[in-house]
């Protein structure tokens, strides 16, 4: 029988470009924080998981050196990759752990640093997120290319507009600029997001996250530990659901949702009893405004085709039916590849302990969702979160 | 602008990688006559695009190789502005998704077309064409267009 699970604290480097500071640095940001989050040290963790992509750095092996600088030397490392889901891979992998016994401590550690190559060269990384021999090699993808013949598909099917995509933009600047950790700070004008240069059509540069660098840590403690280290808030981690799909995206049968995050999504239902109206909250992955359209698709939060109407009626703000990425998104948050599936927790957790301040949402049923994508559908990660 | 903050500069590293294509061969070769092959595993009949030379559903390496259709139908479409590094040499080039008469999705270049002439929907005749640098590129142009 698994054990029930708690995360007992979070903690979050401000995202951005951090040419102030190297991996480890910035990671020591994050679990600093999560340390005074959850009142222990070290001493008390007893599993290290390191979440980073490391596709763009000069530390090939990433893993020992943070984990070291951390002070967690003794305590693993285990490296987990899911592309940009690594985040939500370290949570998986830390929470697997504890609830089968093998640790009653564990700590999710998810950073990335992306800005210390140039642009050009992040892009040819990105581009190899599918399938290198049969996509990049052949035909020069970009990671933007990927979500933006889901975008053209998407429009051509269902008429979703490029009007609707920039609303997602619009809305996670918004509370972007509420969010201190946030990459972006200031809100922005649909007009500003319309009329902003094409990268790849229909995406404009308003359309795609930043390249960003940060850091983000979670605790997860046995229901036993939770009353041994007397924490005074456990946020219960109801059910994580997972799914992954072909490296090719030839191989998929369409271009308008992700399979992946749909059976994630049902298997995180199945396990938590629980339907998509319950949820009260939810961080979806808007690597591309068109994903968090598919996003409100794949998991439920309205009919397929209608994730634009969603937008148009403002369901999805705070005061709306469901409330989605009220800390910015990855659009203005930024999106760190092994940051963000932390991030994601970190947000929910503030959120149903009643501490998100300004961004704070009504809680009905307390309960939250995260929903983190690796790649263009390769992975996906849903986390179904109680207080 | 910011004062630039200091850093020092990494040992650089390049990896350029002798890519294994023994088993792909033919799909390279044909390419350079304009047509795109996949796999079939003679044991259990299953189609693959991208062609593989192992079945990974009845575990058999016994494939045979069968030419692609080139009638196709544009099922999406992404004009590629920005581009990658190792293909910014080239002009914008748009990357679609096909659909062919097997069912079988391919990836190329939509050429000799207009952007704003571009349907999902419209049908396609598939080719491959050689970019100036030697590199070979899987084609797609409007059917009926010279």
């Amino acid at each position: 029988m698994a054990k029930k699970v708690a995360v007992v604290g979070v903690g979050h480097s401000k995202f951005g470009v951090r040419s102030d500071a190297t991996i480890q640095e910035v990671a020591f940001e994050a679990v600093k924080g999560v340390f005074e989050d959850a009142g222990i040290r070290q001493k008390d963790v007893e599993l290290s998981v390191v979440g980073t992509a490391g596709t763009r750095t000069y530390e090939l092996m990433p893993a020992v050196p943070i984990n070291e600088y951390i002070g967690l030397e003794e305590k693993g490392p285990l490296r987990v990759e899911a592309a940009c889901a690594t985040g939500s891979a370290a949570v998986h992998t830390a929470y697997t752990n504890v609830a089968s016994g093998q640790v009653d401590v564990a700590m999710a550690i998810g950073v990335e640093k992306m800005c210390e190559v140039e642009t050009a060269t992040s892009m040819a990384v990105g581009g190899r997120a599918g399938n290198y021999l049969w996509e990049f090699h052949l035909l020069g993808t970009s990671f933007p290319a990927y979500y933006a013949l889901h975008a053209t598909a998407h429009m051509a099917k269902y008429g979703t507009t490029e009007e609707q995509m920039a609303k997602v933009a619009v809305k996670a600047h918004k509370y972007g600029a509420m969010n201190p950790y946030a990459h972006f700070q200031g809100e922005i004008t649909l007009e500003k997001a319309l009329k902003s240069r094409v990268i790849t059509w229909p995406l404009k540069l308003y359309d795609c996250c930043p390249i960003s660098d940060g850091a983000a840590a979670v605790i997860l403690a046995s229901e036993d530990n939770v009353k041994k280290l007397k924490v005074e808030m456990p946020v219960w981690v109801d059910a994580m659901g997972f799914s992954s799909d072909t490296s090719n995206i030839c191989r998929r049968d369409d271009y308008v949702g992700l399979r992946a995050a749909v059976r994630a999504s049902q298997m995180a239902y199945k396990r938590a009893k629980i339907a998509p109206q319950e949820i009260d909250v939810a961080t979806v992955h808007d690597c591309f405004t068109i994903a968090e359209i598919m996003a409100y698709e794949d998991l439920g939060f309205c009919e397929k085709g209608e994730g634009g109407k969603l937008l148009d009626e403002g369901q999805t703000e705070i005061g709306g039916k469901i409330p989605v990425n009220v800390d910015g998104g990855l659009k203005s948050k930024g999106h760190p590849l092994g940051a963000t599936g932390c991030s994601m927790i970190y947000e929910l957790t503030k959120q149903l302990r009643g501490e998100a301040g300004k961004r704070q949402v009504p809680l009905r049923n307390y309960v939250a969702l995260a929903h983190n994508v690796g790649g263009t559908g390769h992975y996906a990660y849903v986390t179904i979160l109680r207080r | 602008m910011a004062e630039e903050l200091p850093s020092i500069t990494s040992r650089s590293i390049t990896f350029t990688h002798k890519v294994p294509v023994l088993k792909t061969r033919l799909f390279w070769e044909k390419l350079k006559e304009g047509r795109v092959y996949a796999t079939r595993c003679r044991k259990c009949g299953r189609l693959y695009y991208p062609p593989q030379g192992d079945c990974a559903h009845c575990l058999s390496s016994d494939v045979e190789w069968v030419e692609l259709s080139k009638d196709a139908v544009l099922e999406t479409y992404t004009h590629a502005l920005q581009r990658p590094a190792g293909f910014d040499g080239y002009e914008p080039y748009i990357i679609a998704i096909a659909k062919n008469r097997d069912g079988v999705r391919v990836m190329g270049w939509l050429e000799d077309v207009k952007l704003e002439d571009v349907r999902v929907g419209m049908k396609l005749e598939m080719s491959t064409r050689k970019l100036p640098d030697g590199f070979l590129v899987i084609t797609f142009k409007p059917s009926g267009s010279r």
